[in-house]
């Protein structure tokens, strides 16, 4: 038996994990149109280079390999590497693939132009360079202001026992203005001349040069040969996931009851014929197991734990965590089965059993991003046809998105543009099935 | 992504969102289940509904939306210990009725470290195990029902309760715990007899709400499927004799 309730309560501090949230944010639209490097739900996929699309192998439901529906796209670039990179997850919405492998699909697009890379790693050693330079600033003035107290209160080594006996002005070399005038002067002339020499050739020249050797014989393009079905667009906006228990939903504790510090239930009793709790008798847990199953039947641990942790930020669809851990909506699946062990207890990270890449077997896959079901009430919101719904309307509880953990692409998977499209691993959790 | 500090250039795009708008929906349910979906957008609109499809309701949520009247009231808590290596462990456990005095009660039993997240815990699994009750009449059809339609038991550990139809004006014969269930229950008029170790609040809370379930186990003949009349295998070959 687990105890995840008893982990509730959390002090009532905010805390801030290193999860990203997404939330919805605009219509995609003409006046908010969507750019190759956006975040967004349903609409047409973006390709990751214009003239190379997604191949149709895998826009294609592997069931029924009729054309999916997008669900998401996500601009994922990972920290310290330059390249572009993007996830999409789409979706089959038959009736008759449902609950099936292969009716969601989650597609990693790399993207690796050298120029850009590289442009790309000059503008950071460039910002790095300028963040460092401003701090050398910061730190000279503090000195500068510090060796000017100094010099104030200077006389103190001419071992004179009155500080101001002697004046500090006196002498035209203990003076500290003029001294320390001409030394700022100096220091500026040093930072441009850093500024001259190093930054502007790199920059603007590097990248002027580079437009040159673009030939044209390099661009490979590729036709798109299929018509996708879409959902309503929207763009998404994302925040680090923040834990405010002022800010979370909760079920609400009924009206007449209070519970003051000592822990004693104080009941405004209307009908005060009944059960006083006053001396508790302790009964052993073990002893009366075969009571519990009605309370077991609807205490879903899992569930419970999902809800709660969606009650903090009630609207996110989307999170994303390189190397995080996923919410489970479910204990009961083949899904689960990864990330559980047999007892209903979360297994460590080195325990988790995703599959592993086949295009790298060495390696293996972490969880990267998680897709939550507000997404299908914002994917459905025109949709008010309810046999309409009840039939074909998504049943999905959460999907899991695990992508290589090196984020490797086998070299000849890549095309002429530098982009390379990978199937990666999603595990999809399905709403409680009503059996008929 | 201009202007982003260097770690946060990677990553999916932050920062400010394009639409500032933001309503009321921040405190609003958020259905993660399709039937809650279905709810929330007001395409469901009775338990019932619910009860015909038989249908998981995963979310508590649903049941307040469809049922606003509902009562609670917390029948016992107790603190229960389980022995571990470092001492014992103290846990509040609260058992918990609700129901809207009209034919829909539901009981929740939970413990936890806290007593105010034993009680929500308690409220939550008292929503989701929301049942109808079938009522009916001890003699003649007239108004409304106002008892069950027949006797029914149940049984939890040692307790056993056993529900008994009685004529108006009875009101309710019971001991004070299940005479709560049954007022949330909105029955009015019943017999209830007893036995085992009633003390135990819990077990005998869960008998009587086995009992209520029962109501509609029992597939009274008013119920029956209507069939159409099968002719006799003997008229029907009656040509193929001859």
């Amino acid at each position: 038996m687990s105890y995840e309730s008893d982990n509730e309560s959390i002090a009532s501090a905010v805390v801030t994990t290193n999860t990203l949230l997404g939330y919805v944010d605009v219509e995609i639209s003409k006046e908010e149109p969507v750019y190759p490097k956006d975040s967004f739900i349903g609409g047409q996929p973006i390709p990751i280079d214009v003239n190379s699309p997604i191949p149709s192998k895998f826009v294609h439901c592997k069931v029924c390999s009729k054309p999916m529906r997008l669900l998401t796209q996500c601009s994922a670039d990972l920290p310290g590497t330059w390249y572009d990179r993007a996830l999409y997850v789409f979706i089959c919405v038959e009736s008759s693939c449902r609950r099936k492998d292969g009716s969601i699909r989650a597609i990693r697009g790399i993207k690796k132009d050298k120029l850009i890379m590289e442009q790309r790693e000059s503008e950071e050693k460039k910002k790095v360079e300028e963040e460092k330079i401003k701090q050398q600033k910061i730190t000279e003035k503090e000195e500068e202001t510090k060796n000017l107290v100094k010099n104030l209160f200077g006389s103190n080594d001419n071992q004179n026992s009155n500080p101001f006996g002697a004046n500090p002005f006196g002498s035209s070399a203990s003076n500290p203005f003029s001294k320390n005038v001409f030394e700022t002067n100096n220091l500026k002339k040093e930072v441009n001349d850093i500024n001259s020499e190093t930054i502007t050739p790199a920059f603007s020249e590097v990248a002027k040069s580079n437009i040159k050797p673009k030939d044209k014989i390099k661009v490979e393009k590729k036709e798109v040969n299929y018509k996708l079905p879409e959902f309503k667009g929207f763009i998404l906006y994302f925040e680090t996931e923040k834990l405010d228990s002022s800010k979370q939903v909760l079920a609400p504790l009924p009206d007449n009851l209070k519970i003051d510090d000592e822990g004693t239930i104080i009941e405004d009793s209307t009908s005060s014929d009944n059960v006083k709790s006053a001396n508790l008798p302790k009964i052993n847990p073990e002893k009366n197991k075969e009571t519990e199953d009605l309370a077991k039947l609807f205490d879903d641990q899992t569930f419970q734990n999902f809800t709660r942790v969606l009650s903090y930020n009630t609207t996110q669809v989307v999170r994303y965590e390189p190397g995080g851990s996923p919410i489970l909506y479910s204990s009961k699946d083949k899904v689960s089965n990864i990330f559980y062990e047999g007892n209903g207890k979360l297994k460590k990270q080195s325990e988790w059993n995703i599959p592993s890449p086949d295009y790298n077997p060495s390696g293996h896959r972490h969880f990267e991003l998680q897709l939550m079901p507000k997404m299908i009430i914002d994917l459905e919101r025109d949709i008010n046809d309810i046999t309409h719904i009840m039939k074909n309307g998504m049943e999905w509880g959460t999907i899991i998105v695990a992508t290589d953990s090196e984020d490797v692409v086998p070299l000849n998977w890549m095309d002429k543009n530098g982009v390379a499209y990978i199937e990666e691993w999603c595990g999809v959790q399905w709403e409680e099935e009503i059996r008929a | 992504m201009s202007g982003a500090a260097p770690q946060n250039n990677r990553g999916p795009r932050r920062g400010p969102r394009r639409n500032n708008r933001q309503g009321d929906e921040e405190k609003a349910w958020v259905p993660v289940t399709k039937l809650g979906r279905l709810v929330a957008s007001g395409k469901i609109t009775s338990m019932e509904q619910i009860y015909a499809h038989s249908l998981p309701v995963k979310e508590y949520q649903i049941v307040d939306k469809l049922l606003p009247n509902l009562q609670e009231k917390i029948m016992a808590v107790i603190s229960v210990q389980k022995q571990t290596r470092a001492g014992q462990r103290t846990r509040m456990k609260v058992v918990m009725v609700i129901g809207d005095g009209n034919g829909h009660v539901g009981l929740g039993v939970k413990a936890a470290k806290e007593l105010a997240n034993a009680i929500r815990g308690a409220i939550i699994i008292a929503k989701l195990s929301i049942i109808p009750v079938r009522r009916g009449y001890w003699g003649s059809n007239l108004g409304a029902p106002h008892t069950i339609a027949n006797k029914t038991s149940g049984k939890c550990g040692s307790v056993n309760v056993r529900l008994i139809p009685a004529p108006r004006g009875s009101g309710i014969v019971a001991s004070p715990t299940v005479k709560q269930m049954m007022q949330f229950a909105g029955i009015e008029d019943i017999y209830t007899t007893s036995s085992g170790s009633t003390r135990t609040a819990e077990n005998t809370l869960k008998a009587a709400f086995a009992a209520i379930g029962n109501t509609y186990g029992f597939l009274t003949p008013n119920f029956w499927k209507e069939h159409a009349i099968q002719p006799s295998p003997l008229d029907l070959y009656v040509e193929a004799k001859k």
